[in-house]
């Protein structure tokens, strides 16, 4: 063999290695996945989560660590310590770990920057109109007075947080921390953190309904993340939307709700009237890197409403990496869907009578 | 270099040209999720586009101007049972099961395939639904 051909068989070989390659990163990256579900979080917990290293390992974790944030931040198990905090409400300050320090703190920092929009203590108003609690239901909305005097309970400027001893004090006495519109959104985002230190590449974290991702989908597109068509089945979209390493947490009216003398109210709570949120929003969704942010803004766009423009704009330029979903009904009972224009390219409708317009925000 | 050599490199060539046709061969490995689409295009345009779905056998009667075709949809099997063109090539064609292949029936311009829902429109696969 001269000279010319050894060159040439080198290179062939080379090529060969390298489609070997491709092959096997293709075929056989060395990642596995794996996929768990419970009932957690008072829903249905599913997460999907693929990477190199022990991934049925990093589910327990995952797991693990929603257990954990279920017994801390439920304020209906009385043992929690959101409930003690409450029972302390007025009388002394609790001692928290770190996580239910930040829970808090977060809500804290959002209801700020919301002007109220959302509030973490809420608790007041949604005991006082029987949410959580299935053993009673109201025959008629209770009266002008009680939600006065529940209403003068609410105001996150009354949590007192202390950062070196971490503690809580709620200083009035019926105080009430109702972490709801947070506490998914919290879990979803340290279990995302606590996966990406197990080296997970790849995840789909649904709290019920509460979806955080990270990477990208397995075949290397975007995520197709579905937003509740508000008059279908559970599960039934009416857009879509691709995404990577994000949150995508959706506030509805249409998703809980309590019927109070044969009507229904939804669970969503303005915090500056003590009444069940009613507006033309069937639902908001929030699309931010991180869960908790997501989770709360979703509530507070969904208590402020489209009709006031000014307050959703102002909102959303404090948070900046955050995009939103807005499905409205119109008066003719008809569906809109309106998307911050971020999400163009990335979102699209999946209902023929439903177009999706574009707000342009400020940014 | 000898001439041998030369074949053996235009044939190394060759086969890596033609490798990623390989990867076709491999999409029925990982079916997709929402399983396949039946897509029926005529003239260059879809004119037809539904969901496999299993279920009782059904017949799928197409009209184009060149002529009329009727496919059987089978077990997640897709093949034509008859057409009115003079040489009946399509109904010698072998059925249809995954995004491999596709039947065509040439003097009626008309192509039938399957390909991935995760490719379709109609997003019914989504990967997760928000509520």
């Amino acid at each position: 063999m001269n000279r010319e051909s050894k060159f040439y068989l080198a290179i062939a070989f080379l090529a060969l290695f390298g489609l070997c390659g491709i092959v096997f990163i293709r075929f056989y990256d060395g990642r596995t996945t794996a996929k768990r579900e419970g009932v957690l979080l008072d829903t249905v917990v599913s997460v999907e989560a693929t990477g190199k290293g022990n991934v049925e390992g990093a589910l327990d974790g995952a797991f693990a660590l929603i257990r954990t944030l279920d017994g801390e931040l439920s304020m209906y198990q009385p043992g929690s310590i959101v409930s003690r905090i409450n029972s302390a409400a007025g009388g002394h300050s609790v001692k928290v770990d770190r996580d239910v320090f930040d829970v808090i703190q977060t809500a804290k920092d959002i209801a700020s920057l919301s002007d109220g929009a959302f509030d973490p203590t809420i608790g007041p108003v949604t005991r006082l109109w029987g949410i959580g609690d299935s053993t009673r239901s109201l025959d008629a909305i209770p009266e002008r007075m009680k939600i006065d005097r529940a209403l003068a309970l609410v105001g996150y400027g009354k949590i007192e947080l202390s950062e070196p001893q971490e503690t809580v004090y709620l200083s009035a006495k019926g105080m009430m921390l109702d972490l709801g519109a947070i506490a998914k959104g919290y879990a979803s985002q340290k279990v995302v953190d606590f996966l990406r230190s197990e080296g997970i590449s790849s995840a789909l974290i649904d709290l019920g309904g509460n979806v955080q991702l990270i990477g990208s989908s397995l075949d290397g597109k975007p995520w197709r993340i579905g937003i509740q068509n508000p008059d279908g089945k559970r599960g039934e979209a009416i857009c879509a939307l691709e995404l990577s390493d994000t949150a995508a947490i959706t506030a509805g009216t249409y998703e809980r709700f309590i019927d109070i003398g044969g009507k229904r109210y939804t669970h969503i709570f303005d915090p500056r009237t003590g009444y069940p949120v009613k507006n033309n929003l069937a639902s908001v969704t929030v699309v931010c890197p991180n869960g908790a942010e997501g989770d709360a803004l979703s509530t507070a766009l969904m208590v402020i409403g489209l009709d006031r423009m000014g307050s959703v704009r102002e909102l959303l330029s404090l948070f900046p990496e955050a995009e939103a979903v807005f499905v409205l009904r119109a008066a003719d009972d008809t569906l809109q869907v309106r998307a911050t224009k971020g999400l163009e390219g990335r979102i699209k409708s999946l209902l023929p009578a439903v177009a999706v317009d574009f707000i342009e925000l400020k940014r | 270099m000898k001439r041998g050599d030369k074949f053996l490199y235009l044939g190394l060539l060759l086969a890596f040209a033609l490798f990623p046709l390989t990867f076709r061969f491999f999409a029925h490995v990982r079916p997709p999720r929402g399983g396949f689409v039946l897509e029926v295009v005529a003239d260059g345009r879809v004119i037809e586009e539904q969901k496999l779905s299993g279920g009782a056998p059904r017949e799928l009667r197409l009209n184009t101007s060149g002529g009329s075709n009727t496919l059987l949809i089978e077990n997640g099997a897709v093949r034509m049972v008859s057409a009115d063109c003079p040489g009946g090539d399509c109904l010698r064609m072998p059925a249809l099961t995954d995004e491999r292949g596709s039947i065509a029936c040439l003097p009626h311009r008309l192509i039938v395939r399957l390909r991935g829902e995760r490719e379709g429109k109609d997003g019914a696969d989504l990967d997760a639904v928000a509520y």
